[in-house]
């Protein structure tokens, strides 16, 4: 059990309660069962959370309303929170931390939270803008709408003040998901992950993207335009199988008689041998981030060892006759 | 020992420490309005603040509300002192009613309609309409205005099937002349 030993003289913290999905909530919960935080300071923090809220309600009804329905103020709370959240992380540090929630006011930290999602925004936007540039050209409608309007839209109506928690929901799926995440760092880190999908698919040849994609929403009786599936991920594979039997570079054309010779290439290694074999040819494919391509690698070995193993390989990844 | 459970979403509002503290301070608000509605020759005792404040609470809760600070009690006060069928024996009772129609119809209305517009409404209908009958104006003008409002009318006035208030047109201006 990981333990924090904030003050000498304090119960000690444990930071394995401390989540970052309620950073703020967990971390005046932990400190008030620790002793740091006295029966006053917690009060004080009730009663400044709800000076917060009051300009919250006001912020939200356009000063219109002074009540709301218990629905609308939970979600206004979660907001609240999500912006203190986000200050209080960027500190990174939970001692920091704790001694801004005892010195500082809830409303100076919510200001302050609200300050660093703009500063994500600036990020996110960038990140949208790089992610423009590396675009796959594919006619795939759910990608292309994902990337042209989808994350434009929800970032337009991405309110900092009263709905910071509120996710975008983007159809297109990616090859690593971050649905752990929420809010604004949930786009953050669904345009990072797509920036690096993009920038290996910009390795290869658009025509034989778009012949590989095609084969594979022919293989699941999908249209190619609408498809809902990652592009990434087989682009990735048969690079690395293609690369693998050393073809030409750039080629992603892989036949039944390419597999049967992997099959026979990995049989008789052990599991890690067959592991360090891939790994290796993943760190020789030279596009894209080798951090990420390492992410989908390590996530598909079991299943790559396991049809390498039952000789049904060519089921696996996209494969010509 | 401190209580450390606190400020979970659905926990902060129902934190009883909270509420204390914000019902000790919405009193003490609402007997210092006394000195503005003193002029009207209406004064709230501490029983009464403190029954207002309770009906408050309540009434929140039932209409499954949120409010902080003194928000509506205030602008009712301060409206509701000018009218001519408040007095100091019905005054306490009034408000607490008002606070009750308002929160009431705020939650039906889905907050379609403003704080301001809907204590217009309300002045407007129990001075006018209803002549200082809070049952009146429940049992009548409240369903009619929640109707207009779902049905998103831009006005609120009444129209004339529903002015009961008025007098109808059809009534001879002559009847009981010989």
């Amino acid at each position: 059990m990981e333990i924090l030993n904030i003050h000498s003289g304090y119960k000690k913290l444990n930071r394995k309660n401390i989540k970052y999905s309620r950073f703020t909530v967990s971390l005046i919960e932990e400190a008030g069962k620790a002793g740091i935080f006295s029966a006053d300071d917690l009060e004080r923090i009730q009663v400044e959370m709800a000076e917060v809220l009051s300009e919250c309600i006001n912020i939200y009804t356009h000063g219109e309303s002074t009540s709301i329905m218990t629905e609308t103020a939970n979600s206004l709370v979660m907001s609240v929170l999500f912006a203190i959240d986000a200050y209080l992380i960027s500190l990174g540090d939970m001692n920091e931390a704790i001694k801004m929630i005892q010195t500082d006011t809830f409303k100076n930290l919510y200001y302050k939270g609200m300050r660093q999602l703009k500063l994500l925004i600036c990020e996110i936007t960038s990140l949208l803008v790089k992610v423009k540039r590396t675009k796959i050209i594919i006619p795939n409608v759910i990608y292309n709408d994902v990337i042209d309007f989808r994350i434009m839209k929800y970032l337009k109506s991405y309110n900092i003040a009263t709905g910071a928690h509120i996710d975008g929901k983007f159809s297109y799926p990616l090859a690593v998901p971050c649905s752990k995440l929420k809010g604004i760092y949930y786009l953050k880190r669904y345009l990072m992950n797509l920036y690096a999908e993009n920038l290996f698919c910009r390795g290869y040849d658009t025509l034989e993207i778009n012949k590989l994609y095609k084969t594979l929403c022919y293989l699941h009786s999908l249209p190619y335009d609408k498809a809902e599936i990652n592009i990434y991920k087989p682009v990735f594979l048969n690079a690395l199988f293609a690369g693998y039997l050393m073809k030409e570079h750039g080629s992603l054309h892989i036949t039944h008689e390419d597999c049967e010779k992997i099959q026979k290439l990995f049989t008789g290694l052990s599991n890690n041998e067959q592991t360090e074999i891939l790994k290796s040819a993943s760190a020789r494919l030279g596009t894209g981030n080798p951090d990420y391509n390492e992410k989908i690698l390590n996530a598909e070995i079991p299943q790559i060892l396991n049809s390498i193993k039952h000789k049904t390989l060519k089921n696996y990844i996209v494969t010509t006759k | 020992m401190p209580s450390y459970q606190i400020l979970p979403q659905i926990d902060f509002f129902n934190n009883t420490a909270l509420k204390e503290i914000q019902s000790r301070d919405l009193s003490l608000q609402i007997l210092e309005l006394n000195e503005t509605t003193a002029e009207y020759g209406f004064v709230l005792s501490e029983k009464d603040a403190a029954e207002l404040v309770q009906t408050r609470n309540k009434s929140l809760y039932d209409n499954d509300r949120i409010e902080m600070g003194i928000g509506i009690v205030a602008k009712i006060i301060e409206k509701f002192s000018k009218s001519s069928f408040v007095n100091q024996s019905n005054y306490a009772e009034t408000l607490n009613e008002l606070l009750d129609v308002f929160y009431y119809v705020k939650s039906e209305a889905r907050d379609k309609i403003s704080d301001n517009d809907l204590l217009d409404r309300l002045y407007d209908y129990y001075e006018n309409k209803c002549y200082g009958s809070m049952e009146l104006m429940t049992g009548r003008e409240i369903e009619i205005l929640l109707r207009y409002i779902h049905r998103d009318k831009k006005s609120y006035d009444l129209e004339e099937e529903d002015d009961y208030g008025s007098e109808p047109e059809w009534i001879d201006p002559h009847m009981g002349e010989d």
